[in-house]
């Protein structure tokens, strides 16, 4: 399965990196949350899903880590966090400088 | 020992947030709730300080779990130093806003501020690698929202480059973690030097630490990573640029440093090879920025990033010298910067100007102005008796005693330009002619300016303890067994 969630992450941060650098604001923070998710999925990855006990449990087989589960469920919500400021900002970008194309809002810098 | 100090600030900067929001509506009420917690935030810290000189390193473990099950909050006294720096240059932010921000927006911004210190109070106690990432997470989000605050096109332009740069960089460092733990089996900073003992891909284990650095490099501005920098802290208004220049890239460098040493001297000794260039390129590199600058506050930001350039060249050496020129220097910093941020502030107002060229004749219109900038510009161009030259000179002894030479010849001729710049600037700044200004300067403003200068000189000529508090700091820090003992020991 594992070669499975390797691919999924490669395009996901394939499709990220691709719209992360796309003019457009709204594509960025669809990049981002993209990003996100692969980060997400890379930390899975990262887990050893066999031969491990959770701590303090003594009896029954061995499973998965739980630890970088737990982190996932925090690097969610704090994705999510971050990702609602994003386009927080973006919006603000739109109407405050009624664009959201990123070359835009750095040439009106000048 | 245990003790739940090193939780308190954390806990203060969430309370303070949430009850400004609850009872700052009203402008005396917001003073007092924003006055008392700040006060608390600075006696905790300062307890917190007066425990660690003692040699004593306190740990609070959450919900009584033992690492590396727990997370442990652990204040040392590497990180009571920078929590010091980072408590007074907030207060002079905090004081600064009060003095400074419309009314109708004031108590939603010393909300922010509050955030932004529990984050970086949580970011400089935590003992917990996964941790260190939600805290900068924090202080990340709470210092976009003080860049973007004021909504006009600049400040939005500033934080959507600031936040996503440095998003982007927090995913890298989520996946850094993610590897370290697969490589090390913890998260605990303390357990990480056993572990990075018999690391089995040591090239690999470095990769995923480059990932977890890059995040918190950003924050400090280190190259070629520093390019946001100068937009976000030259835009964000004033009692906001003086916490992001003072304190927040300190609390990057911080991590940086605490990251490198918690393992094993061989990941420093690798890590140096790649970040004494880095440093040189972005001391220089900044500081020739910097001398090209027509606005006061954009030529202060620059300056910021030639700044950490010192800072992360003198930690990187790893030696005892070296982190304590770290320590050192950053203290001096912080507050030279808090002061030029907070003359460049009143200056800007009083002389409806934020091109140095334009501000003439300060010297002639507001004396007690100039003279402040006098004294934090002189600072800032590594002068004696001053902070700035404390600082600067522990760094160059440092990297003298290690033989860097190439790294210090960079950081002479950074230092020799923002010299003449600074120089420049001042001149520029306070001579020519008198006449009326636009309109005189706020008192509050001028009595920050003048104390964080007065400060700047304090600092200058009580070096010496200073310089000794680093070389403890950068002994227990590299030593590690009292922290390893303190945090995993029974």
């Amino acid at each position: 399965m594992s070669w499975l969630l390797c691919t999924t992450f490669a395009v996901l941060v394939a499709v990220g990196i691709f719209h992360v650098l796309q003019r457009d604001a709204i594509r960025l923070v669809l990049g981002f949350s993209l990003l996100l998710g692969a980060a997400n999925l890379f930390v899975l990855l990262c887990s050893s899903f066999f031969g491990t006990r959770a701590p303090y449990v003594e009896s029954g087989p061995a499973g998965g880590d739980p630890v970088p589960q737990v982190l996932i469920l925090t690097a969610i919500a704090i994705g999510f966090g971050v990702t609602a400021l994003l386009v927080a900002l973006v919006l603000a970008s739109g109407q405050q400088l009624r664009t959201v194309d990123l070359d835009e809002i750095s040439r009106l810098e000048r | 020992m245990s003790s739940p100090l090193p939780i308190l600030p954390l806990l203060l900067g969430f309370g303070g947030a949430t009850s400004v929001l609850a009872l700052g509506r009203h402008p005396w009420r917001l003073r007092l709730v924003v006055a008392l917690f700040q006060l608390a935030l600075v006696a905790a810290i300062l307890l917190i300080l007066q425990r660690t000189q003692e040699g004593t390193i306190l740990v609070h473990r959450t919900g009584g779990w033992r690492p590396p099950l727990g997370i442990a909050f652990v204040a040392d006294r590497f990180s009571a130093l920078f929590g010091a720096t980072v408590a007074a240059i907030s207060t002079a932010g905090v004081a600064y806003a009060l003095a400074d921000a419309e009314a109708k927006q004031r108590h939603r911004i010393m909300a922010l501020f509050f955030m932004l210190q529990a984050g970086m109070f949580g970011a400089l106690f935590t003992g917990d690698l996964f941790n260190l990432y939600v805290f900068v997470e924090l202080f990340g989000v709470a210092s976009y929202g003080l860049v973007a605050y004021r909504g006009e096109p600049p400040h939005v332009e500033a934080a959507l480059k600031y936040a996503t740069l440095s998003l982007l960089t927090s995913v890298l460092m989520l996946m850094g973690i993610a590897a370290v733990y697969a490589q090390t089996g913890t998260l605990t900073l303390a357990a990480l030097h056993e572990a990075s003992i018999r690391i089995a891909s040591p090239s690999l284990y470095l990769f995923s630490l480059t990932l977890v650095l890059t995040a918190l490099a950003l924050k400090s501005a280190l190259f070629p990573l520093h390019f946001w920098l100068p937009d976000a802290h030259s835009i964000a208004p004033t009692a906001v640029s003086i916490v992001l220049s003072g304190a927040v890239v300190k609390v990057g460098g911080y991590g940086v440093l605490r990251v490198l040493f918690s393992h094993d001297p061989w990941v420093g000794e690798q890590a140096s090879r790649i970040l004494l260039p880095l440093a040189a390129t972005t001391a220089v590199g900044a500081a020739w920025m910097a001398y090209a600058q027509e606005d006061l506050k954009r030529f202060l930001a620059y300056s910021t990033a030639s700044q950490m350039g010192y800072v992360i060249a003198g930690g990187a050496l790893g030696s005892i010298a070296g982190l304590a020129s770290a320590v050192v220097h950053s203290t001096a910093h912080a507050a030279t910067k808090a002061s030029l941020f907070a003359v460049a502030g009143a200056a800007e107002e009083a002389c409806g100007e934020r091109r140095w060229d334009r501000m003439g004749g300060l010297a002639a219109r507001a004396p007690l102005l100039a003279i402040a900038a006098l004294l934090a510009f002189l600072s800032l161009a590594g002068i004696p008796p001053l902070a700035g030259f404390s600082g600067k000179f522990a760094v160059f002894s440092a990297l003298a005693d290690r033989e860097a030479w190439l790294t210090l010849v960079a950081l002479v001729v950074a230092s020799v330009t923002i010299l003449v710049a600074a120089g420049r600037i001042w001149l520029g700044m306070a001579g020519g002619p008198g006449g009326d200004l636009a309109r005189p300067p706020s008192r509050p403003k001028l009595v920050l300016a003048a104390t964080t200068a007065l400060l700047v000189v304090l600092l200058g000529l009580g070096t010496g303890p200073l310089l000794k508090a680093g070389r403890a700091a950068a002994v227990q820090l590299l030593d590690g067994h009292d922290y390893r003992q303190a945090v995993l020991g029974p």
